[in-house]
């Protein structure tokens, strides 16, 4: 199993230059992109709203997902966040953002990322923008 | 491993998980006994050993919404307070609950998550 979580993580790292094919072993990061949106959240709410919004959003098979550590899982999340920058995305957090300070967890750490990267909240917390 | 030891690790699984950093959950869940025991370990065990350390809640809290799969099950609390526990995507056979016991709901969170888990 280590070794299919090995190879998953080297496609999904490569998969940098597949950025225009559909749905790479099954990560719907690319699938119904219309106009560059990307949703960042909480689970489930942030896949829910990018299904609504046709846009893209960060997520792994379950079954490879739970056998990632998580190191693993922080290493595909920046990988996407990475090629959602180099595309400049619109950015739309599923769950509105009005104290960073309350907010924990892999939102956070993915909040901190973009911010670190030049990204800041929109007034009413609901977009990052540059 | 006994039945108490094993729930109490189950109930940590989420603190182990972000301390260790090298271990995936399915690892860790397999380590603390309860794939030998998942018949025996019913929502009824989680809620005793929860009621005991009520601090793990917010840990699970935080666990479902750290989730970054394509299916599964979440924990959340409603702009109503009232908790669900639901999965995603929607199936005709799984409901979706709403609790007002923060304990009850994450007693019935946890073992659909690890059972998920167990079986991924």
């Amino acid at each position: 199993m280590k070794r299919l979580i090995s190879i998953f993580i080297l496609l999904f790292l490569v998969g940098n230059s597949f950025a225009k094919t559909a749905d790479f072993l099954g990560v719907k990061e690319v699938v119904a992109a219309k106009g560059g949106t990307t949703v960042l959240g909480k689970y489930p709410d942030y896949i829910n709203l990018a299904e609504e919004l046709g846009a893209k959003r960060f997520n792994i098979p379950t079954n490879v997902w739970n056998k990632m550590t998580p190191a693993q899982q922080w290493g595909a999340n920046q990988k996407f966040l990475d090629r959602m920058i180099m595309r400049g995305d619109k950015v739309i957090l599923s769950n509105p953002v009005l104290d960073i300070n309350k907010v924990s967890g892999a939102f956070r750490q993915e909040l901190d990322y973009l911010i670190g990267k030049g990204y800041r909240l929109n007034s009413t917390g609901t977009q990052l923008i540059k | 491993m006994n039945k108490d030891n094993t729930i109490n690790n189950i109930i940590y699984l989420p603190e182990k998980f972000y301390k260790q950093r090298d271990v995936s959950i399915y690892s860790l869940l397999k380590e603390s006994g309860y794939f030998e025991l998942h018949n025996q370990i019913i929502e009824a065990n989680i809620f005793d050993g929860l009621i005991k350390h009520p601090e793990c809640i917010d840990q699970w809290l935080n666990w479902s919404a750290d989730k970054r799969s394509s299916s599964g099950w979440y924990f959340k609390q409603n702009d109503n307070g009232k908790y669900v526990v639901g999965y995603f995507p929607l199936k005709e056979n799984l409901e979706t609950t709403e609790y007002l016991d923060e304990v009850e709901a994450c007693a019935a969170f946890i073992k659909r998550e690890i059972e998920d888990i167990r079986n991924s």
